[in-house]
């Protein structure tokens, strides 16, 4: 059937269309051309005067794996605190920063959100991640899995084994685990941990194999270019939240030496250590090196005043954080040997220096980096704050005058450490659209997504344009799905299940030998252990699975 | 007084919640307003007038009769005015509850003041495990009240109570006090094994003596405590028979511990307990 949605202003980057009032035609859950004769059109949608943009895409969001569960286990408070209504989707769930699975598909979707990337799996642990992304309805979903602090890989390093060697091992995890990107944490620091190293700095060696971060990194960026695949390395650089990180950040900016890569919650890795209380932005000076290096892209990872969870891989600084827990508890876990975790519940204070500040900087990085198509809109979700923050971020950086108004608020001495005043940047609903559109589509490869032009998959949300921005995003009027309405006025009406996306570069079996006698000698499970099937994805049907193409794609 | 009184007519299929029934919540409402409100039970609701029969005039005093187990949280964050339950209420009663009194004339389920905050409650009855303990993922449980059951109490008593008092006339099961950080427990009957497990501070008050003496307590003499007096002077407004135990408690026998977290708190066995050695 075909469907014409009437008189929308379409914001459609990927095709520079800026606000364009023109019709959009769906069918079969794709966008098509515009018919000769519009009455040929069964189902008409009047949404002239609405705004209209493809469905958005969050390339960073801790929504399944281990350390979620954990947060989920350890917190039931964040759960018994923030109750949905039963009666209005049944067994729908519940949690405000480590939500249920079913909660986190419907808050996503009823934010106008169609596809969500786990950035952080464990291949040990990509079994159960995937099964939390199966059971998280309405959005596609993805994973990046995590390599850089395994036993494997820095054996392999140590022993100075050819790149191609490496590369195999990357392709065969990336097919093992079912993952669609390669991530690093911590490079090195979080395995620098179990040898009693509390922190690990860019060219630090590793007391276990005597292999720097700075090794691990261009080993790793190597590999991702070298098989093609679409996403750069997704980098959780050294020194998360320590004051002066900003220097090891610029470091590996340049130690990347042209290398794509992705930076992720880069707020959280731009500290400097001015001023009276050792703790300053580091923002101008990192947004300057991005602006530079067109090989870099970066999320923001901004802070929000309030109660979350903050879950990261990274047990060596997460450790450093436990002290700050609130409520006091946390939990540190390791999977294997082969990578860490670390839960750490946390409250942002507006009224705290520091928290106060880390808010700026994440503003001040948003507005001082010029181009929407290398910056994503993130919080890091839940690290930052839950993903339900959104709409008040995209607000923040549309409104100058809410955000001058909202930084008149936090704690002065922040305030007069930051230049967040002084900068007069909005975005515009054209670079909102690149930045959770357009631009995560073309950073992780997803071909149809972020597109309104003919033959795209039909993803569209509709908002009602009002100047509160924030109003305008927490509340689609319509969302669609490959073509099918889920959303109306902000409350799904109708679950669906969403693919699983991945790549499948080839490798070279002799790996496979290799690691069967390592699995052998030194892991609790056999190699195939490990490997999550494709049926296992498709799970019997509920799930999809789509294998995007690489260099070395069979 | 006014007093306004439901009577379970028909219970309902699944568990009732019957936290919105609060004497502040209903006294400004008309007979027809309560009859018209919605209770859940499991995934569905009802009517109250379809639940309960309601009699009376809406004011400080809330009754609720022929309660049974499958009626839960009652009295769940009251804050102020009283609670006469009859019948055998279930879990959670007076959850999260910072101020007023429920009286129970029966026995109580699990879970009995989790996480209150102020008031009393009396409980006629026996009540189940987990007394004044914490809510779910709260690193403390009672935070101030009082809470006296005539009957016995079931495990973990006060488990992670920080402040307040709780008494409990018959025996109480495992783990009394267990990982308590302070605050004052009575058992006046049996008290059951691992009394104060990973007690950091408070006061475990009993009158007969374990069958066992946990390892990690010390003994430390006999004394004549003028908390004693006190605290029957406290209670005397309550319980007069309460009272007049504790009055005849007469010397105790300290013991510090929990030695493996401090050894701040202590159990304190009545005269007649420790001479019984």
């Amino acid at each position: 059937m075909l469907t014409r949605l009437k008189g929308g202003r379409i914001y459609d980057p990927e095709n520079g269309v800026d606000g364009e009032v023109r019709d959009l035609y769906l069918r079969n859950g794709r966008i098509v051309e515009a018919p000769a004769d519009p009455r040929e059109a069964k189902e008409v949608i009047d949404i002239s005067g609405r705004v209209v943009m493809s469905g958005a895409i969050d390339i960073h969001t801790h929504i399944g794996g281990g350390k979620v569960n954990i947060g989920r286990m350890m917190l039931p408070e964040d759960h018994a605190t923030d109750l949905v209504a039963a009666n209005r989707h049944p067994h729908l769930g519940c949690g405000h920063a480590a939500p249920s699975t079913r909660t986190a598909g419907y808050r996503y979707a009823e934010m106008g959100y169609v596809a969500c990337f786990e950035p952080a799996m464990l291949a040990g642990n990509a079994r159960q991640a995937h099964m939390e992304l199966a059971d998280t309805p309405m959005v596609d979903k993805g994973a990046y899995v995590l390599l850089g602090n395994d036993d494997y890989l820095l054996r392999a390093l140590a022993a100075k084994r050819d790149p191609e060697y490496l590369r195999d091992y990357v392709a065969w995890t990336l097919n093992a685990s079912q993952a669609l990107a390669i991530k690093v944490v911590n490079p090195g620091g979080i395995n620098a941990f179990k040898f009693n190293q509390r922190k690990l700095d860019l060219d630090e060696k590793n007391a276990g194999y005597g292999i720097t971060p700075r090794q691990i990194l261009t080993a790793l960026a190597d590999s991702v270019r070298a098989l093609g695949l679409a996403h750069p390395l997704h980098v959780h650089g050294c020194n998360l939240g320590v004051p002066g990180n900003v220097e090891t950040t610029l470091d590996t900016i340049r130690g990347l030496e042209g290398l794509r890569a992705h930076l992720t919650h880069v707020q959280f890795h731009s500290y400097g250590t001015e001023g009276d209380q050792k703790f300053s932005s580091g923002a101008a000076r990192i947004a300057e090196a991005v602006n530079a290096a067109p090989n870099v892209s970066l999320d923001v990872g901004q802070i929000m005043f309030g109660r979350t969870i903050t879950e990261s891989g990274d047990s060596m600084r997460q450790y450093a954080g436990s002290a700050f827990a609130d409520p006091k508890k946390w939990v540190g876990m390791d999977i294997e040997c082969e990578a860490g975790c670390g839960v750490v519940p946390f409250r942002y204070k507006d009224r705290n220096f520091v928290n106060a500040l880390q808010w700026a900087i994440g503003l001040e990085m948003f507005l001082l980096v010029d181009d929407p198509w290398r910056i994503f809109l993130t919080t890091d979700h839940p690290n930052g704050a839950p993903f339900t923050s959104y709409p008040h971020l995209i607000r923040l950086l549309m409104d100058r005058s809410f955000r001058r108004d909202m930084l008149a608020t936090i704690n002065p001495e922040a305030q007069a450490a930051t230049t967040l005043g002084a900068i007069d940047r909005e975005y515009s609903l054209y670079e909102i659209a690149i930045m959770t559109r357009a631009a995560p589509a073309r950073s992780l490869g997803l071909k149809g997504f972020g597109s309104l032009a003919p033959g795209a998959r039909a993803h569209i949300t509709v908002y009602k344009d009002q100047a509160n921005r924030e109003k305008m995003f927490a509340k689609p009027e319509y969302v669609f799905k490959d073509g099918q309405l889920i959303v109306r006025n902000g409350r799904v009406v109708e679950e669906v299940h969403g693919a699983t996306h991945v790549v499948h570069p080839d490798y070279d079996a002799a790996i496979e030998r290799d690691l069967d006698t390592y699995f052998d000698r030194y892991m609790t499970v056999r190699k195939d252990n490990l490997r999550v099937t494709d049926d296992e994805v498709r799970d019997d049907g509920r799930g999809e699975l789509v294998v995007h193409p690489t260099k070395r794609s069979t | 007084m006014t007093r306004l009184e439901l009577t379970l007519a028909t219970a309902p299929v699944g568990a009732l919640d019957l936290a919105p029934l609060l004497p502040a919540t209903l006294s400004g409402m008309t007979l027809d307003q309560i009859r018209r409100l919605r209770l859940r039970h499991g995934t569905r609701s009802s009517a109250l007038g379809d639940i309960f029969a309601v009699n009376g005039e809406p004011g400080e005093l809330l009754a609720l009769r022929g309660l049974t187990s499958g009626c839960l949280r009652v009295g769940a964050g009251l804050a102020s005015g009283t609670l006469e339950i009859s019948g055998n209420p279930g879990d959670e009663l007076g959850r999260e509850m910072s101020g007023g009194t429920i009286l129970v004339r029966g026995n109580a389920g699990d879970g009995l003041g989790l996480g209150m905050s102020g008031g009393l409650i009396r409980v006629q009855g026996s009540v189940g495990d987990r007394v004044g303990g914490m809510l779910p993922g709260a690193t403390r449980g009672m935070n101030e009240g009082t809470i006296i059951v005539t009957g016995d109490a079931g495990e973990r008593v006060g488990e992670r109570m920080r402040r307040g008092l709780i008494a409990i006339c018959g025996d109480s099961g495992a783990y009394t006090g267990d990982r308590m950080l302070a605050g004052t427990i009575i058992v006046l009957g049996a008290c059951g094994p691992h009394a104060g497990a990973g007690m950091r501070r408070g006061t475990l008050l009993l009158a007969e003596r374990p069958a066992q003496m946990p390892t990690t307590f010390n003994p430390s003499g006999t004394f004549a405590l003028t908390i004693m007096p006190l605290l029957a002077q406290y209670v005397a407004d309550i319980d007069r028979r309460l009272a007049r135990r504790i009055a005849d408690f007469g010397r105790a026998e300290r013991w510090c511990g929990d030695m493996a977290h401090g050894g701040k708190g202590e159990i304190l066995l009545a005269a007649a307990a420790a001479g019984g050695r």
